[in-house]
């Protein structure tokens, strides 16, 4: 090698070398490139880094904050869609959207500016249309850490500021290009699928008058999309714009068969040969619970079946949506009504059949009688039959003396217990039943002269006056469904309702967690038909009602209450 | 013929050290272009980093962010339990003496409550080095779900110390209570709530009423403001 070319390759080093040093920070950039899509989801979801330490941020310009409290997930939801309360509208964070332009696109925040009732502040907001360019990794940190977006707009306060490491930077951005990428199963271009569940054990009358009702409100729903599409730009309250999100609703009715344990796998199969977008309630005699866990397994909304055996263990942010906590929370009810009512010491008798009616309650209620009944004396029984359960009144009448209550779970042999009850009224002041005993009891007694039998009841009395439920009879009248069954046919309604708004609203982002966010928001917002008090949810909330009365059947007005609304 | 050659060579000597003086001058100029980029991008990341500051500082002031009014609110009678368990009278427990400052939640919120009640948490000490009578006071606005266990959990939650009360009631008390304030939300749903926190110095003294969202600075501002006797100069 000559001088010449050894000087030569000494300067292309030197450039190549300076070159290098000078595009350190295009290096630093790129760190932002790689990251862990788990260890993002925990900082999205808990607020905590891969090393498991509290992330720290700054809310409210001097506040400081920490941990899953202040966790992305709590304001921009499990999806990443966003959300909006107590007028602040949070904006979505999945990386389809936050890595392109913002556009000034109406139909994204048609519901939030048309559909519900905002504060002048939040309508105000909702107006000014900021625009900004699509987010760089860079600018993306910028917003996070330091609330600028890359338009140069600060953010509202509220909004932490966060103190994050470049690592979990990474791992945080990998997990929102990760969100809600693609339309979740169960819808296509032209057909939202939906299964509504049943076994083969309910009542056929009931089963029918369930279904007829989802039948008919899909009916109906598919009529009024087909009318709006036939209309062309016709837009009456902006239907036009929302033609190209609109579905046809199919309704799959899936009917398990055996006993419980074998559900979760004919349900798989179900799934197998046609994914469903949602499950739209149904009718389960036997407990939710390995309907609930298929649920969860396929992170599949489903919406308010008709059960009084809810999966009620780590139900928050779980799949399953209910009306009540059935029968568990009847125990309570009733417990709560006797630790008012007798004067301590009390001793309560306690019958329960052994099967899951008659367990699952018997157990809640000494667990509640242990908590709130000081000093109380519980005997509790379980039988397997008619026979026993004669043999165990038989036995209490004979040494009833002492007795304070005596605390019924007919289990499934409900028309039984009544009819044993008939001949052999119990000599004690208070004898108690759930809900699901009163039909029966009312069938089989002509007289209601035993106002010592008292029933729990989460449900709305009849004399309540709820302006909804005169609409919903004559929507029943005008498509010719028979109500044979009100308080389940009036809640399968309700849940139809709610179902036909969230999917609305989803306006064209076909994500199961968005249309669980949205129903969540919305469940407390005047659809109550009259079927319960008061019917809410919450983020996280699964319950909608969460209280109930204790009631004597009355001949004049079918039931009349003696409690007071009681919550647990 | 010998003369011609030294004559080549020193051209092509000539030529090596045109060559070389050229690759320099790109080679400088490039190092010195690199560095007037690197420079001028770590000058428009500065300019960035000052505008961010400044835009930070710019968020839109108190006067912007919170609206304060002052008015008198009766208090209806109306039953409350505490995260403690204990039965509450709410107009008892306003007629009270001491400083008070009030806000509205509801222990599953995710966007508003948790900033109010961790500007509450944050106010704590502080408070109690301005004057150790004050009280804090939570009302859960969704009473059915909101049960003793619920708002105990949410008061740990916010380290809440002594001064700190947690109340849920029922739907009636509840309603009461919101329409008292005059924060009843639009829709009848709760998601609609808005962010209001109301402090007042005595029983007799009208309330001041913040409708956004303060600092923590900003609160013990107002509280302080609030407490201060007013001097009067003759």
């Amino acid at each position: 090698m000559t001088p010449q070319s050894r000087l030569s390759t000494f300067f292309l080093l030197f450039i190549i070398t300076t070159s290098y040093i000078s595009g350190e920070n295009a290096i630093a950039d790129d760190k932002l490139l790689i990251g862990d899509v788990e260890a993002g989801r925990l900082i999205y979801m808990q607020g905590h880094s891969a090393s498991n330490y509290p992330i720290q941020a700054i809310t409210s310009q001097d506040v400081k904050v920490s941990g899953s409290g202040f966790a992305c997930v709590n304001c921009h939801r499990p999806s990443g869609m966003g959300s909006s309360e107590g007028g602040k509208y949070v904006l979505p964070v999945t990386g389809p959207i936050l890595f392109a332009p913002r556009e000034l696109n109406r139909n994204r925040i048609f519901s939030k500016l048309f559909h519900e009732i905002r504060s002048p502040e939040f309508v105000t907001r909702m107006r000014q249309a900021r625009m900004r360019p699509a987010y760089t990794l860079d600018t993306l940190a910028t917003a996070i850490r330091d609330g600028i977006d890359p338009a140069g707009y600060s953010f509202d306060p509220i909004m932490p500021r966060y103190d994050m490491s470049d690592g979990d930077m990474a791992n945080l951005i990998a997990y929102l290009k990760s969100l809600s990428i693609k339309h979740d199963v169960g819808i296509d271009s032209k057909t939202a699928h939906f299964a509504t569940i049943i076994n083969d054990s309910t009542d056929p009358v009931a089963r029918d008058a369930v279904l007829r009702t989802i039948q008919g409100y899909f009916d109906r729903f598919n009529l009024s999309i087909a009318n709006d599409r036939s209309k062309g730009n016709f837009s009456p309250n902006y239907h036009s714009d929302f033609l190209e999100t609109y579905r046809e609703w199919k309704l799959h009715v899936w009917t398990l068969h055996g006993p419980p344990d074998t559900w979760k796998e004919q349900l798989m199969r179900f799934y197998e040969i046609q994914p469903v977008f949602a499950v739209a309630g149904g009718l389960i005699n036997g407990s939710w619970s390995p309907v609930a866990q298929f649920c969860d397994k396929e992170r599949i909304p489903c919406l308010f079946p008709n059960t009084e055996l809810p999966k009620t263990a780590d139900a928050e942010n779980a799949y399953s949506f209910y009306f009540t906590r059935g029968l568990e929370l009847e125990a309570e009810v009733l417990s709560i009504y006797l630790e008012k009512q007798l004067s301590p010491p009390q001793r309560i008798v306690q019958i329960s059949f052994a099967d899951p009616y008659g367990e699952i309650p018997a157990n809640v209620f000494t667990k509640a009688v242990n908590r709130w009944i000081s000093g109380s004396q519980l005997e509790s029984v379980s039988v397997s039959n008619t026979a026993t359960f004669i043999e165990e009144i038989n036995r209490i009448n004979t040494h009833h003396r002492g007795i304070d209550a005596l605390v019924i779970w007919p289990g499934e042999h409900v028309s039984d217990v009544i009819t044993v009850l008939q001949k052999l009224p119990p000599k004690i002041d208070v004898v108690t039943m759930p809900s699901n005993a009163l039909e029966a009891w009312r069938k089989q007694r002509t007289q209601a002269d035993y106002e010592h039998f008292l029933f729990s009841y989460p449900y709305e009395l009849p004399t309540a006056y709820h302006p909804r439920a005169y609409m919903v009879h004559a929507w029943m009248r005008s498509n010719h469904i028979e109500v044979t069954h009100p308080t389940l046919q009036f809640q399968t309604y309700y849940m139809l309702t709610l179902l036909d708004y969230g999917m609305r609203n989803l306006r064209g982002d076909f994500y199961r967690d968005y249309l669980s966010e949205i129903i969540e928001g919305e469940a407390e917002s005047n659809l109550n038909n009259g079927t319960h008090p008061t019917l809410g949810l919450g983020p996280g909330q699964r319950f909608a009602s969460k209280g109930g009365y204790v009631v004597v059947p009355d001949t004049k007005i079918g039931i009349r209450s003696v409690s007071k609304w009681i919550i647990p | 013929m010998g003369k011609k050659m030294v004559a080549n060579v020193m051209f092509l000597q000539k030529l090596w050290c045109i060559r070389l003086a050229v690759i320099l001058v790109a080679a400088i100029s490039i190092i010195l272009t690199g560095s007037a980029i690197a420079s001028d991008h770590a000058s428009t990341q500065e300019k960035n980093r000052s505008d961010t500051f400044k835009k930070v500082a710019n968020t839109p002031n108190s006067a912007n962010r919170y609206k304060i009014t002052n008015t008198h609110y009766p208090i209806p009678p109306a039953n409350f339990i505490s995260n403690k368990g204990q039965h509450v009278k709410i107009d008892e427990l306003l007629s009270s003496p001491r400083p008070v400052m009030l806000q509205f939640i509801y222990t599953t919120c995710t966007t508003i409550c948790p900033v109010l009640s961790a500007t509450f948490s944050q106010a704590q000490d502080r408070l109690n080095k301005i004057d150790e009578n004050f009280l804090l006071i939570s009302v859960s606005i969704d009473p059915e779900h909101d049960n003793v266990q619920k708002i105990s959990d949410y008061a740990k939650r916010h380290n809440a110390t002594h001064n700190w009360i947690f109340l849920t009631g029922d739907n009636d008390a509840t309603r009461k209570l919101l329409k008292a304030f005059d924060v009843l939300y639009p829709g009848s749903n709760k998601m609609n709530h808005q962010s209001t926190i109301f402090l007042r110095m005595r029983p007799d003294a009208p309330w001041r009423r913040i409708e956004g969202f303060l600092s923590a600075d900003e609160l013990i501002a107002e509280f302080t403001e609030l407490i201060t006797p007013v001097k009067v100069t003759y």
